[in-house]
């Protein structure tokens, strides 16, 4: 999961060596705290929060395909 | 695709722009547009309002424009993006990004280049499984994946080439449905003879029903409305004062 995580993640910036994951545990959910570079924040995030929120459903709906609970934190 | 010239509004001109893009099909870059009205300004600050834009496809003539209302912005030219890639390169990329999704998720998948030309890309990806996990409620799952995709197919190019990620013809079929429901919907507009709304569209919903409507002269089509709350509204024309 962590691996898809960034690959989706990479996708989406500059510096993809830059991409750090984080998994944490929240109760039953598994958060995935995204570290990227500064300057590639922005892009992760998007506009109005359009690209962290395309990010979280596609993991959420692969967590679900693993019988896990599962979503993505993009730390600024 | 739709010469319509169309109004929208927004909270930024950005947002507005964006806006228009989606619902006349094409990237932002694409569209030319004259600003109807503007924030009012208090102290040079931009108070509350919005923007509402008249936009239209480049290179399509706005029918019937009206003169630019005093002191409307002059459309900024969009940049020309350097060393785009080809909308084949954009094609190819986006069905190996798609492979590798669905096999990081564990699931078998074919992905067939429907199409790939100056309208954009259009992937067809095959699941047997697990379709309904993957277009989720209302295709809110499909769209978030056909986001990332085209964003890693255009490599975080803004005003790349769209790319369109159907699911075993998902797309098609709702298509199809929106296109009946639009003509469905006009002609109950015709018979009661006054405006009829359909509402709860996402903004490339609301084209397709402008477009399978937008050759008729007996009905006409609009959107109103901010955000989740914009419907579209379809018009007969010649309404009894």
């Amino acid at each position: 999961m962590e691996e898809f995580v960034r690959y989706l993640v990479s996708l989406l910036v500059e510096e993809p060596d830059k991409i750090e994951i984080r998994p944490r545990t929240a109760g039953q959910t598994k958060v995935y705290q995204v570290f990227v570079a500064q300057r590639d924040l922005g892009k992760v995030i998007g506009r109005r929060g359009r690209t962290a929120g395309a990010l979280r459903l596609v993991v959420e709906a692969a967590s679900r395909k693993f019988d896990e609970r599962a979503t993505v934190d993009i730390i600024s | 695709m739709s010469n319509e010239a169309l109004e929208v509004t927004g909270k930024s001109l950005a947002e507005a722009q964006e806006s228009a893009a989606t619902e006349l099909g094409v990237g932002v870059d694409e569209i030319e547009y004259e600003v109807v009205t503007e924030p009012k300004r208090i102290l040079g600050v931009i108070g509350s309002g919005h923007y509402t834009l008249r936009a239209w496809r480049k290179g399509a003539t706005p029918p019937s424009a009206p003169p630019p209302a005093a002191g409307a912005a002059a459309p900024s030219e969009g940049e020309d993006a350097e060393g785009k890639p080809s909308v084949e390169e954009v094609a190819r990329r986006a069905q190996e990004i798609a492979l590798h999704i669905f096999s990081m998720m564990g699931l078998e998948a074919t992905a067939e280049i429907v199409s790939a030309d100056h309208d954009g890309v259009l992937l067809d990806v095959k699941n047997p499984t697990s379709q309904g996990l993957l277009i989720g409620r209302h295709g809110d799952t499909l769209d978030a994946l056909q986001f990332l995709v085209g964003v890693g197919a255009n490599r975080g190019e803004h005003g790349g080439y769209r790319v369109t990620l159907d699911l075993g013809g998902y797309r098609k079929r709702q298509e199809e449905k929106l296109q009946q429901t639009a003509l469905d919907t006009a002609a109950q507009a015709i018979e009661a003879g006054q405006e009829a709304v359909i509402p709860g569209l996402k903004a490339y919903e609301r084209r397709i029903v402008h477009n399978a409507l937008a050759d008729r002269d007996d009905v006409e089509t609009y959107s109103e409305g901010e955000g989740n709350q914009r419907q579209l509204v379809i018009s007969p024309k010649n309404l009894p004062e």
